[in-house]
């Protein structure tokens, strides 16, 4: 298991090592001079040179890229272009928010969409299942914003549930916490129960049909207890890397429900970089979105040794 | 799966055969998905034939009028008709959607097969790919668009670029399972050169799975474009496209829902279908991915 974790952690580091690179050459390789794009429209050939020096633009590529890594290595990713704080600062600053919206999610996905698809495989073939099945592809086929704003004039202009927009903080008290994260949890979820439901359906239908569920219906044990103990036990895995993969899905739907309900999240500090062209505030969200993806797919690689004690790597 | 035994139970003595085309039209998701398509790439091409006006016609006498017999969708906050925006944003939605899966599709596929073929490259060229998926699509996606003037073209290389890497992985699979086979091997014997034993043995094992793939990409692009235009890192503007509109519609949506409703339910719509669409293939074509599904 220790040697297990240790080599899968050393398996990271090329991905990461290669993430970093993509990131760097984006902004390299675009048709556009940074330094020109940096300046802006009204700039003088003098201030584009001048900026080219300041960030070493004029250097050969590879010492850029070694010295970039370098800095990467060190914590340090750049200083916002708008605000002229470090990027690192500006990103702890807004991480909140997005952490709080990706456990809400997760944590109310897993619950709904478990017991659907367990139910689903159970009533194979019935009224149940084809209802559940129906509504994960329209689940899956309805935008994130459109689902947001449909929430925010049923639950929250018509029958005033909850506030329309904006974000409280943990500090100010759990109640605002909650209230105002419950209608972007229920956008984003959506998807992820559909993904959720399928794959759990899936993947327990698979185990319905082994001997041992049968030897434990004919000894007796009551339906419930073959489902939660024999099937789901058995059918944990796929359901876990289905979560692990769906995390690229939530990443993006993080950014437009964070725009949709103004959370001050890195969504929002995405989107508002992308407009007003903050490059290093791109690459350094791109960079710990990535990072976040990479480390919790190694954490789940890591949870099917627990989930699955047969599996040794 | 139920596409495959014939409807009317007549095959117990021995199957009865069905070309592939018959499977495919009693699928019912095949069937609903691909009319519902049709429809839109009619409506799409006919635009300005469909009782519509100049999608940026201003009006500002009339501004955020509600769905009415003149205005069927509403008009927006410059007073322009919501319906005939809708219905030409078709155009842009379904054009981003069809070019996006088949430029992935070519790509994905020659990295593939190179990638599996060709072991020294293989590394390498895995190795970009898994850091390439490891990066977010539509964070890859906006970070392309932000480096590069807005335009449709921009738009669907940002788009395309996250989903060549699924295709590369799910070609270089199949070429390596397939490469081992014997019909590979004798052709190998017989003298057969690597590009024509690509082309006639490996390449036609990749058609059913990519076509399938091909539909999600498509339904995933389409819902992306005009996620990208919601958020300001899309089509320009001055283009009627879906996500445009509601963009526009997000800072009067509180007042006048229905310009984001009715482009947003065109959306939905499109993706739905083409998911469906989509789900018939696999089933069709790919029965045994439809079985782990």
């Amino acid at each position: 298991m220790g040697a297990f974790v240790v080599k899968r952690l050393l398996a990271t580091i090329p991905v990461m090592a290669m993430v970093a690179l993509v990131v760097f050459l984006i902004l390299r390789l675009s048709p556009g001079d940074p330094a020109a794009i940096l300046a802006g429209d009204a700039a003088t050939p003098e201030n584009i040179a001048k900026i080219r020096a300041t960030l070493g633009l004029d250097r050969p590529i590879l010492v850029q890229f070694v010295d970039w890594v370098w800095q990467l290595l060190n914590g340090d990713l750049g200083t916002s272009l708008l605000s002229l704080q470090p990027v690192a600062l500006t990103i702890g600053q807004r991480v909140g928010p997005t952490v709080s919206l990706a456990v809400t999610t997760i944590v109310f996905s897993v619950i709904v969409a478990v017991p659907l698809g367990v139910i689903a495989a159970w009533k194979h073939g019935t009224w149940i299942d084809r209802g559940v099945m129906g509504l994960s592809v329209v689940g899956f086929s309805v935008p994130v914003f459109v689902l947001g704003y449909g929430w925010i004039y049923g639950l929250a202009m018509q029958l005033r549930l909850f506030p329309v927009q904006g974000y409280s903080s943990l500090a100010d008290g759990f109640g605002p916490f909650i209230q105002h994260l419950v209608l972007p949890t229920l956008t984003l979820s959506v998807i992820f129960i559909a993904l959720i439901a399928r794959m759990t359906r899936a993947s327990v239908l698979e185990i319905l049909t082994e001997d041992y569920i049968r030897t434990a219906h004919a000894k007796g044990v009551s339906e419930q207890r073959v489902l939660i103990h024999h099937a789901l036990r058995n059918a944990a895995v796929p359901i876990v890397s289905v979560i692990g993969i769906g995390i690229a899905l939530l990443i993006g739907g993080v950014v437009v429900t964070e725009s949709v309900f103004n959370l001050p999240g890195l969504g929002r500090l995405t989107v508002d970089a992308v407009l007003a062209r903050d490059y290093p505030i791109i690459q350094g969200v791109i960079l710990v979105f990535s990072a976040a993806y990479v480390l919790i797919n190694l954490m789940i690689d890591i949870a099917y040794t627990v989930f699955d004690p047969r599996i040794r790597y | 799966m139920t596409a495959l035994a014939p409807a009317d139970g007549r095959a117990l003595g021995r199957p009865q055969r069905i070309g592939l085309f018959g499977q495919l039209r009693r699928n019912p998701g095949v069937l609903a998905g691909s009319a519902v398509l049709a429809l839109l790439v009619v409506v799409a091409l006919l635009a300005p034939y469909l009782h519509t006006v100049d999608p940026e016609f201003l009006k500002p006498r009339l501004r955020l009028k509600p769905p009415s017999a003149d205005y069927w969708f509403g008009s927006d906050a410059l007073g322009r008709d919501d319906y005939s925006r809708v219905v030409y944003g078709a155009r842009i939605s379904l054009l981003v959607g069809a070019v996006v899966a088949v430029l992935a599709l070519a790509l994905g596929t020659a990295i593939g097969l190179v990638a599996g073929y060709v072991r020294l490259l293989d590394t390498i060229v895995m190795r970009v790919m898994d850091g390439l998926m490891a990066i977010p699509g539509i964070l890859l996606a906006i970070a392309l668009i932000a480096l590069s003037k807005a335009s449709v073209t921009t738009v669907i290389v940002a788009i395309m670029t996250p989903e060549v890497p699924r295709v590369a992985r799910l070609v270089r699979g199949v070429v390596l399972t397939i490469r081992e086979e014997p019909y590979v091997e004798a052709a190998i014997a017989a003298g057969t050169r690597l590009p024509l034993i690509l082309w006639r043995h490996v390449l036609p094992n990749t058609i059913a799975p990519l076509i399938v793939q091909g539909t999600y990409i498509a339904a995933s692009a389409v819902l992306t474009e005009a996620i990208l235009s919601f958020l300001g890192a899309g089509v320009p503007t001055e283009i009627p496209t879906w996500g445009n509109m509601m963009a526009e519609g997000r800072k009067v949506f509180q007042i006048a829902p229905w310009t984001i409703f009715f482009p947003g339910a065109f959306l939905a719509v499109s993706v739905f279908a083409i998911n469906m669409l989509g789900d018939g293939l696999r089933d069709t074509l790919d029965p045994r991915l439809a079985k782990r599904l």
